[in-house]
């Protein structure tokens, strides 16, 4: 690539990257008071608290994920789109889905009274329910490992050793780079929810900020006050990546290795397993139980839908091409792609909320003022939030692929352009369609960023599902839950199933 | 052949899924960037009421005017400061025309910012003065009362409080109580109400004994009427509309209202207010929706809907709760919140 | 006429080409001879326009030109077969072919794969053939490309004795004349079948420098 071009390259990615932050650059109009970035007493109370929980929810969160997808990879579902059908609750909004849970306990209480006099509070509760509520993400992260490994490696392991031994010294330190990134998420989704504490009457760091925002008014102040949690981000991030080897190089041969393992390693599969199909199958009654007419759920929430796939499309539409662009940027031309991946993390644990005042105050006040009223609004909200996570995804979907089957397509083709529409965005496309999915179904559930957003009269399902829950009707609530799953799992399943198509063409 | 075929197929998918998600980035693009102008007339109203309860009558509205109605809602756990500072954002351009919240603190600190426009609607002129701006930037209507929400199967009638001050007593134990975190929300405004009414000395001690007490501070008001509802406390302080809905779910609990007495300081009430933003796009809408909520027959209507619970117009035959109100005024309400928001945070903040 | 003039690189403080400069003719075959290590993928990297280098230059009939202009005449068959999967192997057999005409292309696919015995998997995809099969499919990728050099990336391995000959010999027929060619070896009597100048090259140096 000419100097030119990667100058060129370079820009727009700093201008994606600019547009992740940006919506901030809003919150600093309003002065504020940047020493509440230093933590007093108490808060480095609330911090530890969170920290703990962090820590604590990732790492059990990615033991189950590794185990529940060992099991799946070894089972005979390996190649059907079935063995995603553990995603099925990751659609529900965390909280909505620790509310399930609530309401179970009462249902199950009205059987067996004494369940209601457990105090279902503090830091034991907490975790399990953000353990349930981030598994189908820890387990898809392991599952995506699992199935690029390098086969060949496996079989060459397996002549000298038995399974339990592969496993340890061959398969997990290959899995290692996936479950550090997902561990990283989760704690950061962890330690930025104050939504799953609050209901478990657990003090967390998050839980103040929003406090000081709805006493003060202030999102600046909440940007400072968010600071310490971008810290711990940081640090917990750059701990891992020091950690972390070389990834895995996929061997793109089709072998059906199915491993053997003893006892001691199948049973953790099962015992996480039982707990996945948990996960999903009570919650999933709650919502059943608790659901009214389901036609009335439908029809009523059938505008607020299309308004949340509006805004959700959109979104992809601006963050896929920014964060293709900050991810070539930071693999293959970046001095520094580690210290580059560092800086965008840390925007992941900046409050939704923060970026969607931010970006208003930004844009009502310039001259693109009169985007305001429209569904632009909600998506670059969404975009710019989520810019940060597709980027990592994408960026280390690139690092799978064969760097010299690239250059190959470079040196062979006859027009400019044909290498990057015959070739590398063909080889691209599934880590494309899964980042686009990856941002479209946070930004349908996302309900902080948003909400300063939305143009009036468009009013997204997440938002209303919120509204509702607060007048306390839970049957309309379960009810739009289920329409969010149904229409979720038929995307996605959609997607998947036209991905095995064209494997199963390619095929026998 | 029939593998050149499947070969066709092949790079064919692989082609429409290129073109669909090219479509689809396309699609959304433009839907984003064409929408919203039309002919007819429309009003922008944000709204911190309940989706539920305003929605119909911003479709009544419509109906008998032909304005549509277009409406931002807010969520219980960013109420109501998320519209606020929406609205503060968006202060050089303003979106928004009419603010119509469920409380009245939030609506005083538009006010100070210089966001309301004043109106002086003909049909408010029955409203006390006490819940009125004297220059007209914003008017209080209907309300709401906050409620203690008590489980009948567990505390009989005469173990019922009738006092705030029986909450601090030795009567309850501090995890039969359940309040929603008094940070914000209505709670936060009872606890300024409460310091507004006995002075802010007496007022902190009895936030320092509920704090001592061990109370359950919990989510927002859905939870502590959830709590109270289920048995999982003895009873929920919330608001009305909140416990209305417990009830009517067939929960064995019942509402009492506290300090009800002669010489008692009188149980709060939150009356919804309505204002006219500075500079709105469509003020003449405005003023028309706004003398539509005021309009008396609207709020004997809404309380026989049970969106509102008590009248504020005096001799009214509206109906509703029978509520001995707070004799404080809002204004003196707003004005301790502040001190009273401080010692929330060094009663309640601390990490447990 | 190729000139390769004075080309280094290094990573770091390892010094992985140094100043490496000869000449080759269309018509002509060049076999770079050296040890694992010893830098010869990295001299094909730099000649191909892959890699930067720190100094020197490519130049072609006397004119030094960028490495996105020379790199249109440039074929290369790698150490890894280098196929796409998302394609069959008669789109990778096609993917750099200047050819017009759908029915010429496939038939000129057709023929070239059958002489390097693959003629029947055209329509498999790249990850259901084996190795060998795949190293023959992008052999034929080069020649079907029909650029003026031709660099040869140790491209024999995993192929049996029967299957190397007719693959040099299906190499030499068709680019032969009208193509320069570079190989790079550690095997000796490849360079010999192919007929090539050779060259030898140790810690990134050429040991007999040409002028």
């Amino acid at each position: 690539m000419s100097d030119t071009r990667k100058r060129i390259l370079c820009a727009l990615t700093a201008l994606a990257l600019l547009f992740g932050v940006l919506p901030l650059a809003g919150l600093f109009g309003q002065g504020g008071d940047p020493t509440l970035a230093l933590p007093n007493a108490r808060r480095l109370g609330l911090l530890m608290n969170s920290v703990k929980l962090g820590l604590i929810t990732a790492l059990l969160c990615t033991a189950a994920g590794l185990f529940t997808a060992l099991f799946i990879h070894n089972s005979r579902f390996r190649d059907r789109p079935i063995r995603f059908g553990f995603l099925l609750m990751a659609f529900v909004p965390s909280y909505i889905y620790a509310l399930t849970w609530m309401n179970l306990l009462r249902e199950a209480g009205s059987i067996w009274p004494a369940l209601l006099r457990i105090r279902a509070s503090g830091l034991i509760f907490c975790t399990l329910t953000e353990v349930f509520a981030w598994l189908p993400l820890s387990t898809a992260v392991a599952l995506l490992g699992l199935e690029r490994e390098n086969r060949q490696q496996l079989d060459a392991a397996r002549i000298f050793s038995d399974d339990d031994t592969v496993f340890w010294a061959i398969q997990l330190p290959g899995l290692v780079p996936y479950l550090m990134s997902g561990m990283g998420i989760i704690f950061v989704l962890s330690i930025t929810d104050f939504s799953i504490p609050s209901l478990f009457q657990y003090n967390v760091y998050a839980m103040e900020i929003f406090s000081d925002f709805s006493i003060t008014g202030r999102a600046v102040n909440s940007f400072w006050l968010a600071v310490p949690l971008l810290a711990a981000a940081i640090v917990l991030v750059f701990l891992m990546q020091a950690g972390v080897g070389r990834m895995n190089t996929p061997a793109p041969q089709r072998q059906e290795v199915v491993m053997n393992y003893s006892l001691s390693l199948k049973i953790p599969q099962w015992i996480c397993v039982l707990v996945t199909v948990m996960q999903m199958v009570f919650p999933l009654l709650s919502l059943l139980l608790g659901m009214g007419d389901f036609a009335e759920s439908v029809r009523l929430s059938v505008e607020e839908f299309l308004n949340s796939c509006e805004f959700a499309l959109i979104a992809v539409a601006i963050c896929l091409p920014a964060a293709l662009i900050c991810a070539i940027y930071v693999n293959w031309f970046a001095r520094h792609p580690k210290l580059l991946r560092l800086l965008l993390v840390a925007p992941l644990a900046v409050p939704g909320n923060l970026i969607g005042i931010g970006l208003v105050t930004l844009i009502n006040g310039s001259v693109l003022h009169e985007i305001a009223g429209t569904s632009l609004m909600p998506a670059l909200g969404c975009a710019a939030h989520f810019l940060p996570l597709c980027t990592l995804f994408l960026s280390g979907s690139l690092q799978q692929l064969d760097r010299a089957q690239i250059r190959a397509a470079l040196l062979f083709q006859n027009r400019r352009g044909e290498a990057l529409f015959r070739v590398l965005i063909p080889m691209f496309l599934p880590a494309l369609v899964s980042g686009g999915l990856l941002v479209f179904v946070l930004s349908i559930a996302e309900v902080g960023t948003i909400l300063p957003l939305a143009p009036p009269g468009k009013e997204p399902l997440s938002v209303k599902i919120y509204n509702y829950l607060h007048y306390g009707a839970s049957d309309a609530v379960s009810g739009f839950c289920l329409v969010l799953i149904l229409v979720c799992m038929g995307i996605t399943v959609v997607i998947l199933r036209i991905g095995m198509r064209r494997k199963a063409q390619g095929g026998e | 052949m029939m593998k050149e075929s499947q070969q066709k197929r092949r790079t064919g998918t692989a082609k429409l899924m290129t073109a669909a998600l090219a479509a689809c980035m396309g699609c959304g693009l433009l839907a984003g960037c064409g929408s919203g102008d039309s002919e007819e007339r429309e009003l922008v109203v944000y709204t911190a009421v309940d989706q539920i309860y305003s929605e119909p009558i911003f479709e009544a509205f419509e109906e008998q005017t032909g304005i549509k109605v277009q409406a931002v809602y807010d969520l219980e756990s960013n109420k109501t400061t998320g519209l606020t500072n929406r609205l503060i954002a968006e202060r050089e351009n303003p979106v928004c025309d009419v603010f119509w919240n469920n409380e009245f603190v939030q609506t005083m600190v538009l006010q100070d910012e210089g966001l309301l426009e004043a109106y002086v609607s003909p049909l408010a002129e029955d409203i006390p003065d006490a819940f009125k701006d004297s220059d007209g930037y914003w008017t209080a209507f209907g309300g709401r009362a906050r409620v203690m929400l008590v489980n009948t199967d567990l505390l009989s009638p005469e173990e019922y409080p009738s006092s705030i001050y029986d909450l601090i007593s030795d009567r309850y134990s501090g995890d039969m109580i359940a309040i929603a975190y008094p940070m914000f929300g209505t709670t936060r405004t009872q606890v300024a109400a409460v310091y507004a009414a006995v002075g802010e000395e007496e007022g902190r001690s009895i936030l320092q004994a509920l704090s001592d007490k061990g109370v359950q501070v919990v989510d927002g008001n859905s939870v502590t009427r959830d709590m109270a509802a289920a048995g999982q406390v003895a009873m929920g302080y919330t608001d009305t509309d909140d416990a209305k809905g417990a009830i009517a779910d067939g929960s064995p609990v019942e509402m009492v209202f506290l300090d009800q007495g002669e010489g008692e300081m009188g149980n709060l009430i939150t009356p919804n207010t309505v204002a006219m933003i500075n500079g709105a796009p469509h003020s003449e809408e405005a003023k028309e929706f706004i003398d539509y909520l005021l309009d008396p027959a609207m709020e004997e209507r809404l309380i026989q809907d049970d969106f509102f619970d008590v009248s504020l117009r005096e001799d009214s035959t509206a109906g509703g709760l029978d509520v001995k109100g707070m004799s404080v005024n809002l204004r003196e309400i707003y004005e301790q919140l502040e001190t009273a928001s401080e010692d929330i945070q060094e009663i309640f903040g601390d990490a447990s | 006429m190729w000139e390769i003039r004075e080309l280094s690189k290094s990573y770091g403080s390892v010094q992985a080409v140094r100043q490496v400069s000869f000449r080759i003719q269309e018509g002509q075959t060049v076999a770079v001879l050296g040890e694992s290590g010893c830098g010869k993928s990295t001299l094909l990297g730099l000649i191909a326009g892959l890699l930067k280098p720190d100094q020197g230059s490519v130049v072609r009939d006397g004119k030094p030109l960028p490495a996105r202009i020379y790199q249109r005449d440039i074929a290369m068959v790698f150490q890894e077969a280098a196929l796409w999967n998302h394609m069959s192997v008669k789109e990778n057999l096609l993917f750099g072919c200047p050819k017009k005409g759908k029915q010429e292309r496939n038939r000129l696919a057709e023929e070239i794969a059958g002489e390097l015995g693959i003629g029947e998997l055209l329509e498999r995809r790249p990850d259901e053939i084996s190795g060998g099969q795949a190293k023959r499919a992008a052999a034929a990728r080069a020649i079907l490309s029909q650029r003026s050099l031709l660099l040869l990336d140790e491209p024999f391995t995993n192929l049996d004795p029967e299957m190397k000959s007719r693959t040099i010999q299906t190499v030499k027929k068709h680019c032969g004349e009208h193509c320069a060619i570079l190989l790079v070896t550690h095997d000796i009597a490849e360079a010999e079948e192919f007929g090539a100048r050779i060259l030898r090259m140790k810690n990134g140096e050429l040991e007999d420098r040409e002028e």
